[in-house]
């Protein structure tokens, strides 16, 4: 960003390009995703190495018009969020949704501190972790413009009442008379979603199951792999 | 200017080295073909060998010319210390410390979801059956000290028994001849945090 002031960022993925340098993929604060070569980041005992990691709260600058920017100069602004074990396994899960989801240099600021504020909850070992992931999977299909009113039925246009059944398409949102991938849920536990109150341990799980086939229905069918590293008893 | 087909194909053969481009990979060529003919047969002879022998080890699966590999057959070692990398190199570099008397285990990379790496992939199953069979006490995990090494080492942590495999990291921290000043923060910080009573320590 010529001429600017340094730009907030965090490192989804490093990827080795040529002998010694890195392809970074980053999410900024104004500018969105954003990929550049960090020359010379692959070399043993260069600062970017141990900078350029992921979780780790960075400025940046670069320059370039094209896609593919170069790294001109970072700095940390805080030692990097210490993430353990599953809490670790949670934040590759969003590191992935965002590289996978988000387009190139769509500026998305108010997805940058959803996930900064999920990340810091992920570090906080007593905050239960599945509904740190459940809202920022709603704050990201929201920003991608697939967000869901669960308190309205989508085919009849009427407000979710408790005691009503309803059916889910990712495609669509709540559904009132139309059959949906998930069929019978209770109008309480959309309101209580609505609501964003995931206390409930039924909420929670309904959540999963819903924001799931609201993920895999954003992907197209492009493979989560970071799911597959929960283990049995875990989270996610 | 074109080249004869031939010589095209040799050079973008050369092209598949780490770190080799178009115009090094033609300096290549040309060099063995209009200096070094010995040596480009060497080199050939020497290639088909290699993919013809050199396998990997049924046990630690590091590469090896022989089922097992010399680490492996080595049975004056101790078979209570299994000692996990990422990489041959790791191997080397560990080995060349002098410092360590177990066995390995080759990951041959790390978990890393966003490239498609999976447990598998690294041989996490196969890991737990040697660590079964060799009646390991002490699991050292040596993968990197990057965040995918922090994470291969947790998923692997996590698959173990603890109660009766001890599960260590190396420790981080200065290097040596290091001056602290221009140490990063990360480094820093975890020397600090995993800092030792100073008497004791230069025995």
């Amino acid at each position: 960003m010529p001429g600017g002031e340094l730009e907030a960022a965090f490192v989804l993925h490093r990827r080795p390009y040529r002998e010694t340098s890195l392809i970074v993929d980053f999410l900024t604060l104004n500018h969105g995703r954003l990929s550049a070569v960090a020359r010379g980041a692959g070399r043993a005992g260069n600062r970017w190495q141990a900078e350029l990691q992921p979780f780790h709260p960075l400025r940046l600058s670069w320059r370039g018009n094209r896609p593919l920017k170069t790294l001109t100069g970072s700095e940390s602004t805080a030692p990097a969020l210490n993430l353990k074990g599953n809490r670790l396994f949670c934040g590759f899960y969003l590191n992935e949704l965002l590289q996978r989801l988000l387009t190139e240099a769509e500026p998305a600021p108010g997805l940058f501190s959803a996930y900064l504020n999920a990340l810091e909850e992920l570090t906080r070992a007593d905050a239960p972790m599945e509904p740190i992931l459940r809202r920022f999977e709603q704050y990201l299909a929201t920003e991608l413009g697939f967000g869901i009113s669960w308190g309205q039925a989508m085919d009849t246009g009427n407000a979710v009442y408790s005691e009503g059944r309803y059916g889910f398409d990712p495609g669509r949102g709540v559904l009132e008379t139309e059959r949906g991938v998930v069929e019978g849920i209770a109008g309480w536990q959309l309101l209580a979603l609505a609501g964003d109150d995931l206390s409930d341990p039924g909420v929670l799980r309904l959540a999963k199951q819903l924001m799931r086939y609201l993920m895999d229905h954003l992907l197209q069918g492009r493979p989560l792999h970071s799911r597959r590293l929960f283990s049995q008893k875990g989270v996610q | 200017m074109s080249l004869s087909p031939r010589l095209e194909a040799l050079i973008d053969a050369f092209c598949c080295l780490p770190g080799v481009g178009r115009k090094s990979a033609q300096r290549m060529a040309f060099h063995l073909l209009e200096r070094d003919r010995d040596g480009a047969a060497h080199l050939s002879a020497m290639l088909g060998d290699a993919l013809e022998h050199i396998g990997r080890c049924e046990l630690c699966q590091t590469f090896s010319e022989t089922d097992r590999c010399p680490v492996c057959q080595d049975h004056t070692r101790n078979p209570e210390l299994l000692c996990v990398v990422e990489s041959p190199a790791d191997l080397v570099a560990i080995e060349q410390s002098g410092d360590f008397s177990g066995y390995y285990f080759v990951l041959l990379g790390h978990l890393s979801p966003i490239d498609g790496i999976g447990p598998e992939d690294i041989g996490v199953d196969r890991l737990l059956e040697q660590i079964r069979q060799r009646g390991v006490r002490e699991l050292i995990m040596a993968t990197n000290a990057t965040v995918e090494g922090d994470a291969t080492a947790h998923y692997i942590a996590d698959r173990v028994d603890e109660s009766v495999v001890t599960i260590t990291r190396p420790a981080q921290g200065l290097p040596v001849g290091g001056e602290l000043g221009v140490v990063d923060g990360g480094t820093l910080s975890h020397a600090l945090r995993g800092r030792r009573p100073l008497t004791g320590q230069f025995e």
